[in-house]
């Protein structure tokens, strides 16, 4: 199954909503999305918020390109904050011990207060 | 002797069995080659110039100075024999033709089926006793493309730049004997080799190191890829190897001398 | 899901499986219990494709591997993976090298991406400072963990475990039960594990085979099995050197071998 990704601007600078499953196949779209969002927002971006609400199953190769979106992010400043985890997405970060790496918030709201 | 005679029997049947393994062995290893050159990806990862680095450079300082003693050895041998008919004038093309045509390939082939053939068979074979190549398949890795392929394609490039190589040093220590202990004068010299020797005496020479690379590593490999049980076998299958296409190097270069000059 | 069925394999004269039929459940842990020189390992080579069986089929999901030769293969292996004895790591490359290997080989990923991958496969194990390191300087231990991240490197649907404790101390062993066990509740994985460690599997295993003379003595959970009633299947789980299962493998009376000639 492919992933469906939608690019939002927002005043602290962008929202990557993911839907369906993020895996070794799809892992490179996603890639590709954040990409075109650090290239659009090089300066003056001040967070990159990622919605995981509608990913049921997210590998490890979905994780490394978040990974890297975060390493990406601490270039230029800005921060990379995830949201809505679904239980088992949550699971995997909580083996992988990426839970504490990551900022994680329960809702888009949250994630977008204090920016 | 009927004991003998079952002995001959199994042994010819084992050495069927083995050919046309080795055939099998063969027609992938060219198949996965193409795969590989083709893929620029994998090419990448496939670390040919180590491989040829690891067989040509590192065999180089042990054949040239085997490559020397012999020019200047059938240099000697063959003035013996001349200073009766007083042919000193045929040395330098004599010698030149043996060893670009004979000598130069087939012992180079010689050290390095000793050399680097071995190693083949003690490093896939240690391999498969260790269950790597097992894990290679299951990682649905090809092994014949994992291991096979890049020394093949190495020594393929190695061996005849090798004898090649080889062959000038033979000739350069027959060379160094003439003119500095049998009188003939250097420009004649060269310019006798010169006369002779021909560009098919050269390529004759690549093209047995070409089939020779084949061999070593065609056997090298296979004897590894079969080994069956511990560290003992894998030591039976190195010495199998180099015994099996040390006789394999001879017998064809009989073979292609004849077809050379037929 | 991997179902075994009616798998048979002769050595020679000598029968090392004769019918075994099982299933492993998807995202269950199964453990397949059986004595030294049971047939364990040889079942092992069979379920994974690696060995063809006489008789009998292997069905992953719906379809038969035992039918399937060289590069057919491929699909099904590429969706598990196997935790070998030795951890059979290439010695030639880096630990780091070994994990990305599969992912190289299989992925278009970038090579930044795998990377990470290889970072977080390390994490998991609780080996990341050992990336450089060549496996002939890592201990038995270390090596067998290596192998089991990189048996995990393209997040296999189901993974084979073989013998994956025997040779190691108490602490890393129960480390590694641990790591099958969260394995599954997390990831999901079936895993398969073949071994005799009847401890380990009571604890953690949703289902247990047991294995004798090549055939399934019996199957259950836990539970189930440590319930039985059949004598042979008590010796086992208790280890005991007296019951049904002899310890001495020759048929002829010992009295006969030394004094009839």
């Amino acid at each position: 199954m492919k992933v469906e990704i939608t690019t939002e601007k927002i005043t602290a600078g962008f929202l990557l909503r993911l839907k369906g499953d993020v895996d070794m196949n799809s892992s490179s779209d996603v890639r590709t999305a954040m990409a075109e969002i650090f290239k659009q927002g090089q300066s003056g971006m001040k967070a990159l918020l990622i919605d995981l609400s509608q990913v049921r199953y997210m590998d490890s190769s979905g994780i490394a390109t978040l990974v890297e979106g975060m390493q990406n992010c601490m270039k230029t400043g800005a921060r990379l904050r995830l949201c809505e985890l679904s239980p088992p997405v949550r699971d995997v970060f909580e083996l992988a011990r990426l839970a504490s790496v990551f900022e994680i918030f329960p809702t888009i709201t949250d994630a977008s207060s204090g920016l | 002797m009927k004991n003998f005679v079952g002995y001959l029997g199994r042994a010819f049947i084992t050495f069927l069995q083995d050919l046309s393994s080795l055939y099998y062995l063969f027609r992938e290893t060219v198949f996965q080659s193409f795969v590989l050159i083709t893929d620029r990806k994998k090419l990448s990862q496939a670390r040919l110039l180590t491989q040829i680095d690891e067989i040509g450079t590192q065999s180089l300082p042990l054949v040239l100075a085997v490559a020397g003693l012999l020019g200047v050895a059938m240099t000697v041998l063959i003035s013996f024999q001349l200073k009766e008919v007083g042919g000193y004038s045929y040395i330098p093309g004599l010698v030149a033709v043996a060893i670009f045509r004979e000598m130069g390939p087939l012992i180079t082939a010689l050290i390095v089926a000793g050399r680097v053939g071995a190693a083949f068979t003690a490093r896939i074979g240690t391999m498969k006793v260790s269950e790597e190549i097992l894990a290679l398949e299951t990682m649905a890795i090809n092994p014949v493309r994992f291991l096979v392929v890049q020394r093949f394609i190495g020594l393929l490039f190695s061996l005849p730049a090798l004898t090649t190589l080889a062959s000038f040093m033979a000739v350069f220590g027959g060379f160094l004997f003439g003119s500095t202990r049998l009188g003939i004068r250097p420009d004649t010299y060269v310019r006798e080799t010169l006369d002779v020797l021909t560009f098919t005496d050269v390529y004759s020479g690549v093209i047995k190191a070409g089939v020779f690379a084949v061999v070593i590593v065609m056997v090298g490999c296979y004897r590894g890829l079969v080994v069956e049980g511990g560290a003992e076998e894998v030591g039976r299958a190195t010495m199998l190897s180099v015994v099996s296409s040390t006789l394999a190097i001879i017998v064809l270069d009989t073979v292609m001398t004849g077809a050379f000059y037929g | 899901m991997i179902r075994a069925h009616g798998i048979k394999k002769n050595y020679g004269v000598r029968t090392v499986l004769n019918g075994i039929d099982f299933v492993a459940e998807r995202k269950k842990i199964t453990y397949i219990l059986g004595s030294s020189g049971g047939g364990k390992s040889t079942l092992l080579k069979i379920l994974i494709g690696a060995l063809k069986p006489d008789d009998g089929q292997v069905f992953f999901h719906e379809m038969d591997i035992t039918k399937l030769r060289g590069t057919g293969l491929d699909p099904f292996r590429k969706k598990i993976g196997m935790l070998f004895q030795q951890g059979a790591l290439l010695n030639s490359l880096t630990v780091g090298e070994n994990i990305s290997l599969p992912i190289r080989e299989h992925t278009p990923l970038d090579d930044n991406i795998i990377k990470i991958m290889v970072k977080m496969k390390l994490e998991l194990v609780g080996l990341r400072d050992f990336e450089d390191l060549y496996p002939g300087q890592l201990s038995g231990g270390m090596q067998k963990r290596v192998a089991l991240a990189r048996a995990l490197a393209l997040d296999p649907e189901v993974v084979f475990f073989d013998e994956p404790t025997s040779g190691l101390d108490p602490i890393v062993s129960s480390v590694i039960t641990k790591l099958i066990s969260d394995l599954n509740r997390v990831l999901g994985i079936t895993c398969i594990v073949v071994t005799h460690a009847v401890e380990e599997a009571m604890k953690i295993a949703n289902k247990i085979v047991i294995l004798y003379k090549g055939m399934v003595l019996a199957e259950g959970t836990p539970a189930e099995i440590r319930g039985s009633s059949d004598p042979i299947v008590q010796q086992f789980i208790t280890g005991s050197p007296d019951g049904p299962i002899s310890f001495h493998a020759s048929s002829r009376d010992f009295r006969e071998d030394l004094l009839v000639e």
